[in-house]
């Protein structure tokens, strides 16, 4: 008996001491190709998860330095099994160093003691260009509260449990996957189409670094094109969405003066004030751009925004916003704004719109008007909380309340006026 | 061909499994347990009941669900599945009550098996033990919308986007008479209706109709010429000697009760939420009409007969409303649950016993739950409770009140207990929440430091071992009236 129980203590010892993986973290960011598909209880249609899950899961993934691009439940929807899933996956990025797919299921399991329990049903299958592939499958429990809380509800209550094991799953692919990248280079597992941000509309990074921009400021670069041609011609417009090549920030206050009617106090001695950059100074700046091998133009926010400074610090850089649905008229006008749009079409070019939709700028004046579309939780004291990350202000700057619907609605209206009215 | 186009369904099922598992077999439960030790001679609970709210009032408990998936379907299909499912439960466990955990104290309160896609789809069939409710009280740990707990049947459920709608039929016997088993046939349906995301209500009912069956001594017979008081005081013999001396062969037969034993219940159901600060509010009502009594055994002087009583319980009735809203007052720092439950027992035919039978109550319970981390939380409840006997005297006021009376004078047969009519509850409780699974005043599983305190207008208002008769006071000569409970509880629940 003493001996079973000395085996058990060593046993349990041995166990304790088999390594664990720690948290893998790559040394760039790079991309991961995620698909969504929840397969119906019983009859019906595939759906994709839900936004919390998905939220979970990339903040799992970002933590790795993993870039979630999503693709449309369409490309999985008429798959019926992982293998074929996870091929038109793969088909839909052949390029792309990491594939995800989350496949779920949700079953009601029985009411019980006052809640209803639900199991979520979950696979896990990512996989590494060219190399391991890493599977996962397990059922969490989920007790809910109330019966109008069905299998979405669910797999909300499930996600901090699935992101927990796509975090283990993840750090064994990373682990045995190829060595992580250099400090301040390219991930080499990483295409070089993949070197490049992803075309919004096509494919949904949830989050980017901007490459940066040049070091020439703009109002002090010459007029005249640069001594070295881009070797590259830009594009020619094909009516097909490519993946753009070289984008170019623009802020826009500060890039070029095109009219002096809108400068108003404009000051460029003072660096917190504005200097008068507007659209129209831009349009002017076209073939510049075009000949720098720029296809892509990135406008700083250009809508309605606060103008005056605040706590001493400038207003110019147009992430005040106050009415996303206006075009500052320090900046230019809607027309102007469309006409840019228009031109930078006509060279085969696009152009990024710049919406802020997690804050509103200092003393909006939304806030006296709907006091009610705002956390009013103060200011982020832990960067490490999740939830504060998400529920407070950021800097000072009133939060909206994003998960509240007319909130939600609002910001979605306005992205998709501009979308209509300057598309890519 | 026929064969041809099975193998192909065959195949293309095998083509269509579901990747994310399903498993065959899973179990499920609840638990509570706890540590209290009551050095007010209490048993550990608070209070009586869960009009005061759960929290502290209820002592230790566990189930177990198991199911076990006889067919699977896949998914996206309207194939046949089916589903066993069983579930134990019981309250106690080893050290923690009188009970001390024994397997006898459990009992297996649900067996069934599931099917569904047979027939039509999306309706799905269950055979054996029923439950339905159309959700919970959570500070009450009670669900007043609830049918067929009592019923063993078969009951058909069809579930859409907007329409939950169930239809059941079975025998309710067992559970209301248990060894003294007749049928009950029960039928009723449930129906609920999901609006939108903000707005669904719903009701149902059901109706148990017990045939009489002659010659069955369980059966719904009456015993002719018996007196309500002499039912009340379990007299009836008693008086019969009395009015006819020496003729206990000449006590009435009992013969077919007057009317059929019918009871019936309709429940109601409104919930509303998902705006502003309200997460959901739930309003349940119940009105019902209990099931008749069938009979009892009268002694006296060592003699005893049945004493069949339908006649005189078939007018008992009760009605409970009840409330529940859960807000968030600071988003994920500061919750709230507010509940609120109104109960009305009547027995028509008894204008002489004070018993819950003829009673008003009602209380409300609050819950406050403050975040301080994602883990660590405070709580706050209290609970206000009023509580009125209508047939005279249930409660004992001070340690030395009478132990039966009647409007004050000794009552030497006795149908009252005490000296006052109202109980008036009142329950505080706070202390530290840990919730390893974040915040949410229903998250769980959840450990407990508690301390609580109660103050009733009702001497030791609370489950203990003092003195309840007047030979047992002139033993133990009590000296001061309890209004105040104290208690403090380590504790741990949660589903699973």
């Amino acid at each position: 008996m003493n001996a079973r129980l000395a085996l058990s203590v060593l046993g349990l010892l041995a166990l304790s001491c088999i390594p664990k993986v720690p948290r893998q973290r790559l040394e760039n960011a790079t991309p991961i190709v995620v698909g969504y598909i929840v397969d119906p209880t019983y009859a019906g249609e595939p759906s994709t998860a839900p936004d919390k899950l998905k939220e979970a899961l990339a903040r799992t993934l970002e933590e790795r330095n993993l870039s979630v691009v999503e693709v449309p439940l369409e490309v999985l929807k008429g798959q019926r099994i992982t293998d074929t899933r996870r091929a038109a996956l793969e088909a839909q990025q052949p390029d792309a160093p990491y594939f995800l797919l989350v496949e779920l299921r949700v079953h009601f399991f029985s009411q019980l003691d006052g809640r209803y329990r639900w199991e979520v049903g979950t696979a896990l299958t990512a996989v590494k260009n060219g190399g391991v592939t890493s599977k996962d499958a397990f059922e969490v429990p989920v007790v809910l509260v109330y019966d109008h809380e069905k299998q979405r509800a669910a797999m909300n209550a499930a996600s901090q449990d699935i992101a927990t094991r796509l975090a283990s799953l993840m750090d064994g692919l990373l682990v045995s996957a190829e060595k992580p990248a250099t400090q301040g280079t390219p991930d080499p597992a990483a295409p070089a189409s993949f070197q490049q941000p992803l075309m919004p509309g096509q494919l949904v990074p949830t989050k980017s670094k901007p490459k940066e921009a040049p070091k020439e400021a703009p109002q002090d670069a010459p007029r005249e094109s640069p001594k070295e041609a881009p070797k590259e011609a830009p594009p020619a417009p094909t009516g097909r969405r490519a993946t753009p090549r070289s984008i170019y920030f623009v802020m826009v206050d500060r890039f070029a003066n095109g009219s002096r009617a809108n400068d108003g106090d404009a000051d460029p001695a003072d660096p917190q004030a504005f200097h008068g950059g507007d659209l129209a100074g831009l349009r002017g700046r076209l073939d510049w751009l075009q000949a720098l091998g720029i296809d892509t133009v990135w406008l700083s926010p250009v809508f309605r925004m606060r103008t005056q400074k605040w706590h001493g610090y400038g207003a110019f850089h147009g992430y005040w916003t106050y009415e996303l649905n206006e075009v500052e008229p320090r900046l230019g006008t809607e027309a102007e704004l469309v006409a840019l749009s228009d031109d930078l079409h006509r060279r085969g070019m696009k152009l990024v719109l710049d919406l802020v939709l997690n804050h509103v700028g200092p003393e909006a004046p939304v806030l006296r008007e709907r006091p009610e579309w705002f956390h009013h939780n103060g200011g982020v004291t832990d960067w490490n909380d999740a939830v504060q990350l998400t529920t407070h202000d950021v800097h000072g700057l009133p939060d909206l309340a994003t998960e509240r619907p007319d909130v939600a609605r609002h910001l979605v209206d306005a992205s998709r006026r501009w979308l209509r009215s300057c598309p890519a | 061909m026929k064969r041809l186009l099975f193998a192909g369904l065959l195949v293309a099922s095998q083509v269509a499994l579901a990747q994310a598992p399903d498993s065959r077999f899973s179990a499920g439960g609840y638990y509570r347990i706890s540590a209290r030790p009551d050095f007010q001679g209490g048993n550990g609970r608070l209070g009586f009941w869960n009009l005061y709210g759960r929290l502290l009032n209820e002592g230790t408990y566990a189930a177990l669900e198991m199911k076990l998936d006889l067919l699977q379907a896949p998914p996206g299909t309207t194939d046949i599945w089916a589903s066993l499912h069983a579930r134990i439960e019981g309250g106690t466990v080893s050290t923690a009550d009188p009970l001390n955990g024994f397997l006898s104290s459990f009992r297996l309160s649900q067996l069934y098996a599931r099917a569904g896609n047979i027939l039509a789809p999306n309706l799905i069939w269950q055979l054996g033990t029923q439950q339905f409710f159309f959700g919970d009280l959570g500070l009450y740990d009670f669900r007043p919308a609830q049918l067929f707990e009592d019923t063993i049947g078969l009951s058909g459920r069809y579930l859409s986007e907007h329409l939950d709608l169930l239809v059941a039929v079975g025998d309710s016997g067992f559970s209301l008479r248990g060894a003294q088993y007749v049928p009950v046939l029960t039928a009723g349906a449930a129906a609920r209706v999901h609006v939108n995301d903000h707005f669904e209500f719903g009701g149902g009912g059901q109706l148990g109709v017990e045939p009489f069956i002659a010659g069955n001594r369980f059966s719904s017979y009456a015993t002719p010429s018996v007196k309500y008081e002499d039912f009340a005081r379990r007299e009836v013999l008693r008086r019969f000697l009395e009015e006819n001396p020496g003729m206990f062969d000449q006590f009435p037969q009992p013969r077919q009760a007057g009317q059929l034993n019918v009871s019936w219940r309709g429940v109601g159901y409104v919930g509303f939420g998902g705006f502003g600060p309200l997460r959901w509010n739930n309003f349940f009502a119940r009105y019902q009409r209990l099931h008749p009594q069938n009979f009892y055994a009268d002694t006296w002087n060592g003699q005893t007969v049945p004493v069949y009583a339908a006649d005189l319980t078939r007018d008992r009735y009760s009605l409970v409303l009840g409330d529940e809203m859960q807000l968030g007052l600071i988003p994920d720092r500061l919750d709230l649950v507010l509940a609120g439950l109104y109960g009305s027992d009547r027995d028509f035919a008894d204008a002489i016993t004070a018993s819950e039978l003829n009673r008003v109550y009602m209380s409300t319970v609050a819950r406050l739950q403050l975040y301080v981390t994602r883990v660590v939380h405070v709580l706050l409840e209290g609970s206000v409770a009023h509580e009125r006997s209508l047939n005279g005297n249930l409660f004992r006021g001070q340690y030395d009140s009478i132990f039966r009376s009647s409007q004050g004078l000794p009552d030497a047969r006795g149908l009252e207990f005490g000296d006052q009519n109202v109980r008036n509850t009142v329950q505080v409780k706070t202390g530290i929440v840990l919730n390893p699974t974040g915040p949410g005043i229903y998250t769980r599983p959840s450990i407990r430091l508690l301390y609580g305190f109660q103050y009733s207008t009702m001497h030791a208002a609370f489950g203990n071992a003092f003195a309840e008769r007047l030979d047992q006071f002139n033993v133990f000569s009590p000296s001061q009236t309890l209004a105040w409970h104290h208690l403090i509880s380590l504790e741990s629940e949660g589903w699973f």
